[in-house]
């Protein structure tokens, strides 16, 4: 599985400025606020705590087309999984991609952000705490609406209609501090129910 | 029939619900049953064809 | 595509349409008369319960209609038989209908009753949530050409759908008691009173007339679709 995941990194990571551009993206979302709203510490401090979550939400979101799609249109994807016959490995391996490209900046900056925007240091644990498990879900979320909707070409905002009422719990208890065990066990949950649904969405596709 | 009509000083609330209640259904049933109707009458000039 | 409906089965659909739409009109009208003039106003509320007597008919009828979507969804994955497909389909737009029509008169009597238009507690959320549920779905049948696979992914999707709803309930529920202490209970009907159950009965049955109605129309639309289908198909 490290030979598949090893690849998929590769190709992702290609273009080596992607973490530039993804902290980018992260940053300027939320330098929309002061803009926004005004330069109160108070309420940015607060809405900081809300809007990171639509910066990371949009992230994982926008780009879900590029986990399996590339692949599936190359026609590399059935090569692949003729390498790999149990689909999970090629799942978590796409998965892991996606995270470490669209999500793994966020954590990088977000020591610098938190400061920005008056964050205190316990808050920022927690806020890390819940961003992290929040992230590994939605991914879960991601794949497993994208193995479903492979062929759809351009179907993007679709496709966040049906993800961003999915994406809802993980936010409702995302911004409340005391609730990184119910993300841990959401991320738990979307992680089995992606297993399931995006090897069936696999099998959709490629049979 | 003035109590009907004002409903007790609420008759914006209730009359719009109700409205757009009705008009919501009718509209609902009316553009299925065209598009039936339309079924059915490629159906009869596919059958008209035929014979 | 066989649909595996006996033509008997057919033949009574289609042979029931008349009567369906005057039993509705009849009940329409008994339940206008009962709710409009026969009931006395509330004595908090005054007149502006009687939207309850459409307000929720029309709620019961968006969640039965999910539940029938996401039922005959996974009856159709145990079965394969595409009449279960066909029923999901054709339900999707009346629940979706319903959504929305509970939510504006909802929304109307939430005004003169509770003062606000709108709340965020768990089961307006929860129903406009269910509204975009709805919508993915018919957009999702609308936009893949394969029917075949859009059944399939349409019926994965309606089965998620149905598990995310008691998770977001539960969800705006738990958030709510923490920062709302005191919430209103949107759907909480005054006392029900006899004389009250009775609008309320007849205007359940005549919606439900009419949901029967307009889905064995959408039925039919199916049948005489695939008809055509495979009269082309033998040409």
């Amino acid at each position: 599985m490290f030979a598949l995941l090893k690849r998929d990194l590769y190709l992702a990571l290609y273009s080596s400025s992607s973490f530039f551009y993804t902290s980018s993206f992260f940053i300027l979302v939320l330098i929309i606020l002061p803009f926004l709203f005004g330069t109160n510490d108070v309420q940015l401090q607060v809405l900081f705590k809300g809007i990171i979550w639509i910066g990371l939400s949009l992230s994982i979101l926008l780009t879900m087309e590029r986990i399996f799609n590339a692949d599936y249109e190359d026609g590399n994807l059935d090569i692949i999984i003729q390498r790999y016959p149990s689909l999970e490995t090629i799942i978590i391996s796409k998965f892991i991609t996606h995270w470490i490209v669209y999500c793994l900046p966020l954590f990088i900056i977000l020591p610098i952000l938190s400061f920005l925007f008056y964050v205190s240091l316990d808050s920022f644990f927690l806020i890390f705490l819940n961003l992290f498990f929040g992230s590994l879900g939605m991914v879960f979320i991601v794949t497993f609406v994208s193995a479903l909707t492979l062929g759809a070409k351009r179907t993007i905002f679709l496709k966040a209609v049906i993800v961003i009422p999915l994406f809802v719990p993980f936010l409702i208890f995302g911004t409340n501090l005391e609730s990184w065990p119910i993300l841990l066990a959401l991320s738990m949950m979307s992680f089995v129910l992606s297993m399931y649904v995006s090897a069936y969405g696999l099998r959709l596709y490629v049979e | 029939m003035n109590e009907l009509i004002s409903m007790g000083g609420y008759a914006p609330f209730i009359w719009s619900a109700y409205g757009f209640f009705f008009i919501t259904i009718i509209i609902l049933f009316i553009t299925n049953f065209l598009r039936l109707k339309k079924r059915e009458e490629v159906l009869n000039k596919i059958n008209n064809n035929r014979d | 595509m066989n649909l595996r409906l006996t033509n008997k089965q057919i033949n009574i659909i289609e042979k029931a349409n008349p009567f369906l739409i005057v039993s509705t009109i009849v009940a329409f009208t008994f339940g206008l008369y009962f709710s409009l003039l026969q009931s006395p106003p509330d004595y908090i509320q005054g007149d502006s319960m009687r939207i309850m007597y459409i307000h929720v008919p029309s709620a019961w009828f968006a969640l039965m209609a999910y539940t029938i979507l996401a039922g005959s969804s996974v009856l159709w994955f145990i079965t394969r038989n595409p009449i279960f497909s066909i029923i999901a389909r054709s339900i999707a737009q009346i629940g979706m209908i319903f959504t929305l029509i509970s939510l504006v008169t909802g929304s109307i009597w939430g005004k003169p009753t509770w003062g606000v238009w709108w709340v965020w507690d768990a089961r307006l959320t929860s129903m406009l949530l269910l509204f975009f549920l709805y919508l993915a779905y018919i957009f999702l049948w609308q936009s893949i050409t394969n029917k075949d696979l859009a059944s399939k992914i349409s019926a994965a999707l309606a089965i998620v759908g149905f598990v995310n709803i008691p998770i977001i309930k539960f969800s705006v529920d738990w958030w709510n008691t923490l920062h709302q202490p005191a919430t209103i209970s949107k759907l909480s009907s005054p006392s029900i009173d006899i004389s009250m159950m009775v609008p309320l009965f007849i205007m359940t049955l005549a919606t439900f007339l009419f949901l029967i109605t307009v889905f064995f129309i959408r039925l039919r639309i199916e049948i005489l679709d695939n008809k055509i289908l495979r009269i082309r198909e033998v040409k």
